[in-house]
């Protein structure tokens, strides 16, 4: 995590990509947000993940572990893409599939949760309703937050 | 759900009843602002602004009240000048007519992102981008480039066929706006290895360069592909950066997926 929280430190990122907390992972920090997570997995864990277990000396489970993840990766960059197209489904289909069969018999004690079940069937929801920021839950739930945040008196109509 | 009901009875309210619009003019106002407002991620002014699709709008925006005039420096009208020679061929001599004299921005909107230069703001100054290429019209996204937005200027050019035309109209030509970037520079050989590791993982991984600048290149807008997150590494005692291209418009991610084969 010192690995990881030290070359996060010195990444500079465009303004559009939301900071992610300095000492997330500690019991101080608490909760993260999904789009915290999303950044963490995507942008600061390969950098320090490949430096760490990408090298010809890391251990074989390291590189196995990591080959895993980079699956993972692949499949969530191409499911979050701002305009997807069937190509690029068939592969987060095959990324995500990958992911988890080598996930299995990576993690042998790890049970596999509905959140996998459910990222195996997304593919057939990006052909059915597109690109992920259009139907996302985060869209829907910074619409809730905007007019959570307008004054009101609690009458109805006018 | 009571408040989003109310709003929907006045937006009615105001647009059916132009006396009472008339009264309220002044809170109308007021509210067309807040209706619109571009909160962050919800699109709303998008959505409630139908004239997009109506009308074209430019890709490229920016504030031209905070536009600065000043001389483009020696280095940068240099590269300048031999990017209008590869791009824009005119007759020998001509390029003599090129002033140095330009308009200066710190930073400008495409397609709704922002880029400025690195003294403005530096985190959106790294940039993915397509080095232009004398006598190729190919835009092979393996060519492209990590780079630092230094200078981003306007500027009209007295001597295109263009400008001239139009001046002879008695018209003024809308200035282009040109970017000055520093590509990083290249690996050395033996770092090659060290690369691959994270080549290997296609856009996901990334991959390494010299922390150095090369000297300043001229580009367009649209030779841009995408920001890029970067971090400085000391990887084997060499000071390098990894760049992190960050594409979510998969003008760079589709063409470098993974090249290893999946097992399905």
């Amino acid at each position: 995590m010192e690995a990881i929280w030290a070359d996060m430190a010195l990444t500079e990122l465009p303004s559009w990509v939301t900071d992610v907390p300095c000492n997330w992972g500690t019991a101080a920090r608490g909760k993260l947000s999904a789009n915290n997570w999303r950044v963490i997995c995507t942008v600061h864990l390969p950098i320090t993940l490949i430096r760490l277990w990408g090298g010809d000396h890391a251990p074989e489970d390291r590189k196995n572990k990591l080959e895993n993840f980079m699956d993972l990766v692949c499949a969530v960059q191409i499911a979050n893409l701002r305009s997807i197209s069937k190509k690029e489904i068939e592969l987060y289909e095959r990324y995500i599939f990958h992911y988890m069969t080598r996930f299995k018999s990576l993690y042998k004690l790890a049970k596999v949760k509905p959140i996998h079940h459910a990222a195996l069937h997304y593919g057939d929801i990006l052909r059915g309703f597109g690109p992920a920021h259009t139907h996302s839950a985060a869209f829907y739930e910074r619409f809730i937050h905007s007019m959570q945040s307008k004054n009101h008196n609690m009458k109805f109509g006018l | 759900m009571h408040s989003s009901v109310r709003e929907a009875n006045f937006q009615a309210l105001l647009s059916d009843d132009s006396e009472v619009r008339s009264h309220v003019s002044d809170l109308v106002e007021v509210y067309e602002a807040i209706r619109t407002e571009d909160v962050r991620g919800t699109r709303l002014a998008h959505m409630v602004n139908a004239a997009h699709v109506t009308q074209p709008q430019s890709d490229l925006v920016y504030d031209g009240t905070r536009l600065r005039e000043s001389s483009l420096p020696a280095s940068a009208l240099a590269s300048f000048i031999q990017f209008l020679d590869c791009n824009y061929p005119v007759t020998a001599g001509s390029r003599d007519m090129i002033s140095a004299e330009a308009k200066f921005l710190d930073s400008f909107s495409l397609r709704g992102v922002q880029y400025s230069t690195m003294s403005y703001r530096t985190r959106n100054s790294h940039i993915l981008f397509r080095p232009f290429q004398p006598g190729s019209a190919s835009k092979a996204l393996g060519h492209s480039k990590p780079g630092q937005i230094t200078h981003i200027f306007l500027h009209s050019l007295p001597s295109s066929p263009h400008s001239r035309a139009q001046a002879a109209q008695g018209g003024s030509r809308r200035p282009d706006v040109y970017l000055c970037v520093q590509p990083y520079s290249f690996l050395q050989p033996e770092l090659c290895d060290t690369d691959r590791m994270y080549r290997r993982f296609g856009f996901a991984g990334g991959f390494l360069c010299q922390r150095e600048l090369a000297p300043i290149i001229v580009i367009e807008p649209p030779n841009i592909v995408c920001h890029v997150a970067v971090t400085p590494l000391n990887i084997k005692g060499h000071p390098l950066l990894h760049i992190l291209p960050m594409d979510r418009v998969r003008l760079w991610v589709s063409s470098h997926f993974r090249s290893k084969e999946l097992i399905v």
